[in-house]
C-alpha cells in the first residue's frame, strides 16, 4: 500500500497527516481529525451531505483523494465560527427560520450557504436555490433552507 | 477504507505524466475525479494504476491569443465561468455551464475530465462541438467532431482545448435532465451562430455527441420562410441514424424545437 505524507491546514489548525493513495478527504476529516459534523453519506457525490471548504470553494470531501490535498485549507462545520462560544450568522439562521429537522444534512447545507454568500453575499432567491442545489434534505422541503439562506445573508450584510 | 486500493501517481509536469501512461500497465487518469472516484466505488474491473493531475499548474491556465482562446484541460467547470475573457467573449458558455450538476461538482469537475471521459451525459462535448473546438493532445492537434468519432483513446493526455474567437452573434441551448435540473443530461441540442456560420450540436443520451448541421446562415433562411417543420424532419431523419431508442429521440427532437424557437426570437 503506497503511503502520502501531506500537510493541511484544518479549521486553521495544520496537521501534518499520513495517509494512503485510496484514503478520501472526508475519512481524513472524519476519521483522522475526528471532525464528525461532516457526514457521509451517499458517497457517490449526489448528496452534499459531505460539503466541505477547500481553498475557498465548496467540494465533496467524498470525492477527492487525501493525497491530493497536501497544502490545502479547509473549513468543516466545526470551524466556521471563530467563537467557540458564538455560532456563525448562517447557523444562527438556520436555528432561528427552523430550518433543521434531522439535522444530518445541516452541515453540508450551511457550508454551501456559506460558499453561496461569500460568491454572492445578496443572492436571490433563484440563485439561492441553484446555489444550494448541491445539498439534499428528506425533512424540510426546503423553503425553510431558503428562508434561512436569505435571513443570513441578511445578518452578514449588517 | 470506502476505495479499493490501487496506485496513485502524482505527476507535476506534462511531460512526467505522459511518461508514466507509457510506462504504466492500463494508466488510468484523475482529472477532477468526479467521475472516476464515482465509478470506482462501484467497479470491481478497475485499473491498478491512477495518474492524477491536479499538480500540473500548466493545465490550470486559460489564455486569450490572437485568433483563440485556449483553455487547460484541468480548468475547472467553475473557473471557467469565473474568468474574464470567458465573461466578455463566451458569456453563453458561463450560461449553460452554470446549469450543469450542482456548485460542488462544478468546482471540482474540469473541461478535460468531461471531454475525455466518454459518458455520453458529458455536457461540454456538445458544447465545444457547436463552437468547433480543437484538442490538443501532447503528440498532436485534433478537432473535437473527429476526435469523439475516434475509439477512445487512453494513451494521450488532453493539454489544452482551443476555441476560435468568432464572434457568437446568436445562440440558443436546451437540454433535459433526468430528473431535475442538476442531474445527468438526458439530451440536449445547441444551435450557435458565430459570423456566417450556424452549428447545432446535441448531446443524444444515451450515444455520444454529434453535430448536425454546419450550414451558412440556410437556418436563417429556412426559419424566415416559416419552414420549422422541414427542418425538424432533416434534423430526426439524421437523429434516426444513431439514435434508435424512440423515447431518446422524441426527447432529443423536442430540445431541437425548443432550441430552434429561442434561436427564431433572438
Amino acid at each position: 500500500m503506497q503511503k502520502y505524507n501531506i500537510e493541511i491546514k484544518v479549521n486553521g489548525k495544520n496537521y501534518e497527516l499520513e495517509v494512503n493513495s485510496n484514503t478520501l478527504l472526508v475519512e481524513v476529516i472524519r476519521d483522522q481529525l475526528l471532525l464528525n459534523g461532516t457526514k457521509n453519506a451517499c458517497n457517490n457525490g449526489e448528496c452534499g451531505s459531505c460539503t466541505v471548504i477547500m481553498n475557498a470553494k465548496s467540494v465533496l470531501s467524498c470525492l477527492i483523494l487525501a493525497a491530493d490535498c497536501n497544502g490545502a485549507e479547509i473549513t468543516t462545520i466545526e470551524g466556521l465560527s471563530n467563537d467557540l462560544n458564538k455560532l456563525h450568522p448562517i447557523q444562527e439562521a438556520f436555528v432561528e427560520k427552523g430550518a433543521i429537522q434531522c439535522g444530518f444534512c445541516t452541515p453540508g447545507m450551511i457550508l454551501s450557504a456559506k460558499y453561496l454568500l461569500d460568491t454572492n453575499p445578496d443572492p436571490s432567491e433563484e440563485e439561492i436555490k441553484i446555489g444550494m442545489s448541491g445539498n439534499l434534505c428528506r425533512c424540510t422541503g426546503y423553503v425553510k433552507i431558503i428562508e434561512a439562506v436569505k435571513e443570513a445573508s441578511r445578518k452578514i450584510k449588517k | 477504507m470506502i476505495l479499493k486500493n490501487f496506485n496513485y501517481y502524482r505527476p507535476q509536469t506534462i511531460k512526467e505524466a505522459q511518461e508514466l501512461m507509457n510506462s504504466l500497465e492500463s494508466p488510468l487518469i484523475l482529472a477532477g475525479g468526479t467521475f472516476v472516484l464515482t465509478f470506482f466505488k462501484k467497479s470491481n474491473d478497475f485499473s491498478k494504476n491512477i495518474i492524477g493531475l491536479k499538480n500540473i499548474k500548466e493545465l490550470t491556465a486559460i489564455k486569450k491569443e490572437k485568433e483563440y482562446i485556449s483553455i487547460g484541460s484541468m480548468v475547472t467547470l467553475d473557473n471557467l465561468c469565473r474568468n474574464d475573457f470567458i465573461k466578455k467573449d463566451f458569456s453563453f458558455l458561463m450560461q449553460v455551464i452554470s446549469e450543469v450538476a450542482t456548485p460542488q461538482i462544478r468546482n471540482m469537475a474540469s473541461i478535460g475530465g468531461n471531454i475525455c471521459s466518454g459518458l455520453p451525459w458529458a455536457d461540454l462535448a456538445y458544447l465545444m462541438l457547436a463552437l468547433d473546438a480543437e484538442l490538443v493532445f501532447v503528440d498532436k492537434k485534433i478537432k473535437i467532431n473527429e476526435f469523439l468519432d475516434l475509439p477512445k483513446e487512453k494513451k494521450v493526455i488532453l493539454k489544452e482545448i482551443k476555441i476560435s474567437l468568432n464572434k457568437i452573434t446568436r445562440y440558443a441551448f436546451t437540454r433535459i435532465p433526468r430528473l431535475n435540473n442538476t442531474d445527468i443530461t438526458q439530451g440536449a441540442v445547441c444551435i450557435i451562430e458565430a459570423g456566417d456560420k450556424v452549428r447545432i450540436s446535441a448531446n443524444l443520451g444515451n450515444n455520444f455527441a454529434r453535430i448536425f448541421k454546419e450550414t451558412q446562415s440556410n437556418l436563417n433562411q429556412m426559419l424566415k420562410k416559416d419552414q420549422e417543420k422541414d427542418l425538424i424532419n432533416i434534423f430526426s431523419k439524421e437523429l434516426n441514424l444513431v439514435q434508435k431508442d424512440e423515447y431518446l429521440r422524441e426527447i432529443i427532437v423536442n430540445c431541437f424545437k425548443k432550441s430552434l424557437r429561442i434561436y427564431a426570437k433572438i
